[in-house]
């Protein structure tokens, strides 16, 4: 519906109270948890990628809509889910839709390697180290370490009083490679106009923030088409 | 004015390029509509425009026919998933009613209570929920490695689906059940307009028994004048057991029209639709009708044989067999059949002769209004926008304009407690 735009963000963090309102009252143990996650998002890739792109033929005449040969059962049957397949909605316009990742723990750190195409870390528990050590992961499972894409979370409203020191801020954890970008948090509407109208304005007179969009799809626009993470 | 029982109820069911299994391969269908969001803002706009009440979705989650040769000369293993679909809807439309299917075996009851009070706040108190219990293993194969949950288990599981999705609409939380719990109330406020339109579509004694409980809108299939009186008169009877008066529930059977501006032509066009479907997609989709996969096996111009009880859609079943004991059809005209209206009553003629019996079953008695299927789209969504439509105007069945803003406004339906 967006024309390729969309993204999961996949929260690893096991929340309780969720659990309580989703007839798990017990809750997931922590391992359980993790390797349900990771089933959970192996299957969801899987199931995006059950209909080749050009599966669709529309051919009235010949009365032939799609190619059989085209379509992809997954038929996983694993620890936790046991799923056929494939989806009936189309191939994504951008291949598939962007995963996210946040609330990585240590045992979450390889699953976001091996198959997130993007990471969100906290800025208070950040270390420059971070980052690396996502993208040293994601080459051992033999992908380009521009394929992860790691965008740091950042408060937007402390600092709007000072745009320039919110522009330093940003500039100075972007060059020392500690994250690709930024998923600004904004607490309150007008936090998002001073963040637009006052430090964008800084970033882009200093070259780090594009002008416009250069691409349609969301993947493409995180310079990720092309990539294979799965 | 009609001086009868006042105005029907219209519901636009969308589907793709078609009701019809072939209508993707006439020459006027949009044949990518699976994958074309402009497509179906131009259908709720053209529907909008015609005073519909409602918009009407349905939904599996898999693709529906397991034979991949037969699939693929359908369209309908390719569209949105419906709910995502109306929230997109609902922002370019401003008055007509946003009503999704969606399972009570597949989904859990706080997720899915979030999602449709979260439609019914971003639309304005627009939204509706149809409640299926799902009767395919083609969907159960996605969900599981049990396979169908038996009827009789997957009831009382919708049963106690539909009761927990109440409470968390009117703000309650603290639900300890058989299948599920669920402890907080929502983290939305109490929908604009009370709570989201119930509707369901189980025509099966257990979906009768659990629509007069808790829907307040009935979606069923009903070939005959009869058929329809009698489940009209027998799911009315059924609300007094649960305190609820007949003005409580609107019973809209579905009605698979085919309109042109004559009689020859709207044949004509029916035909033309007819001829389209292989005889193998007809035989398949009876199949699927029946929940049983092998008739193929079966001479395709000799009677339908004999079937054991299923626990696949029960009443539907029912309602293939009588219909093929009754006109003496062969396995090929009882797929052609069905497969061009999936077992819904057809109409096709002139606007005044489908306002004729469409005003017949309701003035009858035997249907509040109808779930419009038009055969293909978007041209017969138009034609009965613009043709049919006025025709019920003009004879006082059909309103001229939004009496209200909410789809309980257009439903006339009382604002739960």
């Amino acid at each position: 519906m967006s024309h390729g735009r969309a993204g999961w963000n996949a929260s690893m963090t096991s929340e309780p109270r969720e659990a309580a309102n989703f007839s798990r009252p017990e809750g997931f143990s922590g391992d359980d948890f993790h390797l349900r996650a990771e089933e959970f998002i192996g299957i969801v890739q899987g199931l995006w990628k059950g209909w080749d792109a050009d599966a669709l033929l529309f051919d009235k005449v010949g009365g032939r809509f799609f190619d059989p040969e085209k379509m992809h059962l997954l038929d996983h049957k694993g620890e936790y889910f046991s799923v056929r397949g494939p989806l009936n909605v189309a191939r994504s316009p951008q291949d598939t839709p962007v995963l996210v990742m946040s609330g990585l723990s240590e045992p979450a750190m390889d699953i976001a390697a091996r198959t997130a195409d993007v990471v969100l870390l906290d800025e208070p528990s950040i270390e420059p180290a971070k980052a690396g050590d996502l993208k040293r992961r994601a080459l051992t499972f033999g992908h380009r370490p521009e394929a992860l894409k790691v965008l740091m979370n950042v408060t937007g409203s402390a600092e709007i009083t000072a745009p320039d020191l919110f522009a330093d801020r940003l500039e100075e954890r972007f060059r020392s490679k500690a994250c690709d970008g930024f998923n600004i948090a904004m607490p309150f509407t007008s936090a998002l106009d001073d963040f637009v109208g006052l430090v964008l304005p800084e970033l882009r007179r200093r070259g780090l923030v594009r002008s416009g969009y250069s691409a349609a799809t969301l993947r493409a626009q995180l310079g990720l088409a092309g990539e294979d993470r799965q | 004015m009609s001086a009868g029982r006042g105005q029907m109820k219209l519901g636009a069911f969308l589907w793709a390029t078609g009701h019809h299994i072939a209508a993707w391969r006439h020459p006027q269908a949009h044949v990518t509509a699976g994958i074309d969001i402009d497509h179906y803002i131009q259908l709720a706009r053209t529907a909008e425009a015609a005073k519909f009440d409602m918009i009407f979705c349905e939904d599996a989650a898999g693709v529906r026919e397991a034979n991949v040769n037969i699939a693929s000369q359908t369209s309908r293993s390719i569209g949105f998933e419906p709910i995502s679909l109306l929230a997109a809807l609902a922002v370019q439309t401003e008055r007509i009613g946003l009503v999704s299917t969606a399972s009570t075996s597949y989904n859990e009851p706080y997720g899915l209570a979030r999602t449709f009070v979260s439609l019914d706040h971003l639309s304005g108190g627009r939204a509706g929920w149809n409640l299926v219990t799902s009767a395919s293993q083609i969907e159960a194969a996605n969900f599981g490695s049990t396979g169908l949950r038996p009827h009789a288990d997957r009831y009382e599981r919708a049963r106690e689906f539909a009761a927990v999705v109440a409470g968390l609409w009117q703000g309650q939380g603290g639900h300890e059940g058989r299948s599920f719990s669920a402890r907080d109330p929502l983290d939305l406020p109490r929908s604009p307009q009370g709570a989201p339109v119930m509707v369901q579509a189980g025509a099966s004694d257990e979906g009768r028994d659990l629509a007069a409980r808790t829907a307040d809108v009935v979606f069923t299939a009903a070939q005959t004048f009869e058929e329809a009186k009698a489940f009209y008169d027998d799911l009315k009877g059924r609300l007094a057991a649960h305190g609820r008066e007949p003005e409580d529930v609107k019973i809209m059977p579905g009605v698979a029209p085919v309109v042109a501006a004559s009689e020859a032509e709207a044949r004509a066009k029916h035909d033309e639709l007819q001829e389209l479907i292989p005889d193998d997609v007809g035989v398949a989709l009876l199949s699927s009708y029946l929940s049983i996969s092998d008739l193929a096996r079966y001479p395709i111009d000799g009677p339908l044989p004999e079937l054991p009880a299923s626990e696949g859609m029960q009443s539907r079943q029912a309602l293939v067999i009588e219909q093929s004991r009754r006109d003496n059809l062969s396995i090929r005209q009882l797929a052609r059949h069905f497969a061009g209206a999936r077992g819904h009553w057809r109409v096709v003629g002139t606007p005044a002769q489908i306002a004729d019996e469409l005003e017949a079953r309701f003035e009858g008695g035997a249907a509040d209004g109808f779930n419009v299927m038009p055969s293909y789209f978007p041209g017969q969504l138009d034609a009965f926008a613009t043709l049919v439509v006025p025709e019920l105007q003009r004879r006082g069945l059909f309103r001229t304009h939004y009496e209200g803003s909410t789809l309980r406004d257009h439903l006339g339906l009382k604002r739960p407690a």
